[in-house]
């Protein structure tokens, strides 16, 4: 009783047993196998030599260049039998390798169509925010640094007062590093270096009248919003070639995933829970 | 005839001096970064990353891209002006290609090695690669032109596709990656305009930069204008400004020139470390131990000499040449970046994500959190993350340009008025001058007077008589990040043959004023809560600006001027790191940083 328990446990009948199985599958499929082909191909022997030639820094003699294909062929051979026997099962490594290179061939699975005009506009009208160029403002400033100033309120009013009766505005105000006047700008670029609270007050404000005092991340200012240009959709003739790669993208992805799902429905799939 | 002639030499003039016929005449500051790798760099890709050019370019606009760590990245507090992608030239492409069953490169023995999920297998296979690189021989079964031209195609086509004239500026460029006994030569490259070689010269045509730079001759000969920027000088051993040529031979004014001539400028921070100065080469900074790099790249080797890696030792050995020789090797301005191998440049202490995809995407993996189960008084790091956790977050470059297209930034960076932050957007104007008027610093035209009567960051500034030139100094904060706390001045000049060096504070935050003997501001008691990271309040300024002079300033002394200004001190990326995963920062790395940017210099040039 005590001589088999430890019979069971003993490693090196394992390996005997599970050596002799191996053998015994092994000569069973050997017939089967009698014709299957392996064929290294001249480049594969050209990148052999090369390779060799990294590792020893000079070029493989005759009989090293042979001894290197001979071990290619014992690793395809080994490689081969090893799929046979189901070696690859439960193998992270190579799984991952297989799942890679099935994403690979899957990209090609689903090619993609060219897309109809009528395609293209609907996918246009779906994704209108995308081709919209945003409000866009010009505005002019003047800038109070509230280190300077004892009486910030006090002179920003009475700057304003001024501006009001048409003083030049390039002389109102504290010297500042950003520019004075802006063109072209949408609400995202003057929050980036002004703050939301500046580009609140510049964008509600009416155009062609000095405003303020404002506050930003800087300081103090006036402002004078010069014009808004409303935010208008791009004509679908100007960036239908943008449309298309964008089309194509979607697509790509949509028959990847349905490549996926359709692979999937060919399994049972059980995930267990709890341990 | 002559009216023609006349016109043809305005134009000439109009285009070389990089006057756009459009923007602003006082120039606006765009800032970038013009060194990005992505999935087409042979390291990138053994990191696990994936994004393409395109991603890199998006992330710069905006949009959110993905990290190989599992999660998205997003520039949160605004987007970039320009971009340029550098991938590695050596082997671009390939590692991509040796991981698509359909390339013949897959069926390289060790290509499975490369993408395995075991990591010796891949730090071997990866060794192959890096061997190749040290010494600047090709592995030839990976020397596939057709794969490395339609990489550089991609890099190309990306560019020229994602660049909005006006809104957004890219630029053609890639890496070359010498390293020389694993000595840090790298350079990026950046092409002007829409022409570029059909494939990069790269380290494996020569590891030496003078074979570079005669290849760059070559191609502005055929009309392509093109610039390279060394990075990294500290981890270069001290041989990036060495006092020879490549080979050991002493410099002369032709070597000079074509130094000059190819590299107007040098990075001088970014994720691996700043290589603005060391403690070693500048005792009396107090402020000279920011984000220090003492290694070689990519391994744990330390580097031994200082002198000759870092730009201020390298500015003052050009101004010894300058006097000794009549030729001045070492004339630069400089410039920041991120060098990420995500596509995506983490510029943010406190959304910081690494810069080699899954080796540094994580707290634990960066030395900012200890691994579960592990104390820092039981942990010992891995060699790489001790690396790792003594990088800096990303550095960005900033330019004074008329506008944001290619053609005006380039002349910028070509002329010089740029300059380098740790990654805030502070803006910082320089220039020097004899007409400077008084009072100036007050006057709304102060810019625009300012280049008439004087030169900017970048620029010579000749000998007049016995004058004592001024310097108008200004710097403003980045309203996402702290405020400011004082603007400096380092000089360095020559004294009986020899290079010296000294920090002068010349604006001070808080109505503070520098001390007359020993030019530095008081404390502005400006304080960082390490359990939160908050700072003190109403502590430091918007802005700062003085009009300055040279309290020792000789007019027989050669020098250079260069403006560095801090911030207040704020948490480093390692705090906030700790400080989400709940544990104490890490004892061995600094707390708190102080954010700053470094004007290009302004040389004064005495007669002869």
């Amino acid at each position: 009783m005590n001589f088999l328990r430890a019979a069971v446990r003993e490693p090196l009948l394992h390996f005997v047993l599970i050596g002799a199985l191996l053998f015994a599958v092994t000569a069973l499929r050997q017939k089967q196998s009698e014709h299957a082909e392996i064929r290294i191909t001249a480049g594969e022997v050209a990148q052999l030599a090369a390779f060799w030639e990294t590792q020893a820094q000079r070029k493989p003699t005759a009989e090293e260049l042979q001894g290197a294909i001979e071990e290619r062929i014992d690793e395809e051979v080994l490689a081969r039998e090893a799929v046979r026997l189901g070696l690859d099962r439960d193998d992270v490594i190579v799984r991952r390798r297989l799942a890679q290179k099935m994403a690979f061939v899957s990209d090609d699975l689903a090619v993609v169509a060219e897309p109809s005009e009528a395609e293209l506009r609907e996918y246009f009208d779906a994704h209108r925010e995308t081709y919209t160029t945003p409000d866009l403002y010009a505005l002019r400033h003047v800038y109070f640094n509230p280190e300077r100033h004892t009486t910030l309120d006090a002179d920003a009013q009475r700057a304003l007062q001024r501006l009001t009766r048409g003083a030049n505005a390039d002389e109102v105000g504290d010297p500042f590093m950003l520019p004075r006047e802006l063109a072209d700008v949408s609400r995202d670029d003057i929050v980036r270096d002004f703050g939301s609270s500046f580009a609140d007050a510049v964008t509600g404000s009416t155009p062609g009248t000095w405003n303020g005092p404002v506050r930003s991340s800087f300081g103090v200012h006036l402002v004078k919003l010069e014009s808004h240009t409303p935010a208008s959709v791009a004509r679908f003739e100007d960036v239908r070639d943008i449309v298309r790669d964008a089309f194509l993208v979607q697509k790509q992805r949509e028959a990847n995933v349905a490549l996926r799902t359709r692979l999937r429905q060919q399994y049972k799939i059980i995930v267990e829970t709890g341990s | 005839m002559r009216t023609t002639m006349l016109a043809g030499t305005v134009a000439a003039v109009l285009f070389a001096t990089g006057v756009a016929a459009e923007g602003n005449p006082d120039r606006n500051a765009y800032f970038g970064d013009l060194h990005v790798h992505t999935k087409l760099s042979f390291d990138a890709y053994i990191f696990n990353v994936r994004a393409t050019p395109d991603d890199a370019y998006r992330y710069a606009k905006g949009e959110s891209v993905h990290h190989a760590a599992g999660y998205d990245v997003r520039l949160t507090d605004a987007p970039l002006d320009f971009l340029t992608v550098t991938d590695h030239s050596e082997y671009l492409g390939i590692v991509p290609a040796m991981n698509d069953p359909k390339h013949p490169l897959s069926k390289i023995p060790y290509a499975p090695d490369l993408f395995s999920t075991d990591p010796a297998k891949i730090t071997n296979a990866f060794q192959q690669l890096g061997a190749s690189l040290r010494s600047g021989k090709y592995l030839p079964e990976l020397k596939d032109f057709d794969t490395m031209r339609s990489a550089w195609r991609t890099i190309i086509e990306s560019a020229d596709r994602n660049y909005v004239p006006g809104k957004f500026t890219t630029f053609r460029g890639y890496e070359y990656t010498s390293a020389p006994d694993g000595q840090n030569l790298h350079r990026n490259v950046i092409f002007a305009g829409t022409r570029a070689p059909d494939l990069p010269f790269t380290a494996l045509e020569s590891q030496n930069p003078e074979e570079l730079w005669r290849w760059m001759d070559q191609q502005r000969k055929q009309g392509i204008e093109v610039l390279a920027i060394p990075h990294n000088s500290n981890g270069s051993d001290g041989r990036m400004f060495q006092r020879t040529q490549f080979d050991g031979r002493p410099m002369d004014r032709a070597y000079a020139e074509l130094r000059s001539r190819n590299e107007p400028l040098t990075e001088i921070t970014q994720v691996k470390g700043t290589s603005e100065t060391h403690p070693s080469l500048s005792p009396n900074d107090e402020w000279s131990s920011f984000e220090i790099m003492d290694t070689y790249i990519g391994s744990a080797t330390k580097v031994t000499k200082f002198a000759g890696g870092y730009v201020r030792d390298a500015l003052k050995t050009g101004l010894e040449f300058d006097r000794a020789q009549g030729f001045n090797p070492y004339h630069f301005g400089f410039v920041g970046a991120s060098d990420t191998h995500n596509a995506a440049g983490s510029f943010e202490e406190n959304r910081y994500f690494g810069k080699v995809g899954i080796l540094d995407g994580k707290p634990e993996q960066r030395g900012s959190a200890p691994p579960a189960g592990k104390t820092w008084d039981n942990y010992e790091p891995a060699a790489s993350v001790a690396r790792y956790q003594t990088w800096g977050s990303a550095g960005l470059t900033g330019v004074w340009a008329e506008q944001n297209t290619r053609e005006s930034i380039f002349a910028a960076l070509r002329r010089k008025e740029t300059f380098a932050t740790s990654g805030t957007r502070m803006r910082v104007r320089f220039f020097a001058g004899y007409e400077l008027p008084d009072g100036l610093e007050n006057r709304h035209d102060m810019v625009s007077q300012s280049y008439a009567h004087g030169v900017p960051m970048g620029s010579d500034l000749l000998q007049r008589g016995t004058r004592a030139p001024r310097f108008l100094a200004w710097a403003l904060r980045d309203p996402h990040s702290g405020w400011l706390q004082r603007v400096q001045i380092v000089k360095g000049w020559v004294e009986d043959g020899k290079a010296q060096e000294r920090v002068f504070d010349v604006a001070c935050s808080d109505g503070l004023t520098p001390d007359k003997t020993t030019h530095r501001c008081g404390d502005n008691g400006a304080t960082v809560d390490l359990r939160t990271c908050a700072v003190s309040e109403n502590k430091g300024a918007v802005e700062l600006r003085t009009l300055w002079s040279d309290p020792t300033f000789d007019p027989k002394q050669r020098a250079f001027y260069y403006v560095r200004v801090l911030e207040n001190p704020s948490c480093r990326w390692s705090t906030w790191d700790a400080i989400r995963a709940g544990v104490e920062p890490n004892p061995k790395l600094a707390k708190t940083i102080q954010e700053r940017a470094w004007s290009s210099p302004i040389w004064y040039v005495p007669q002869r």
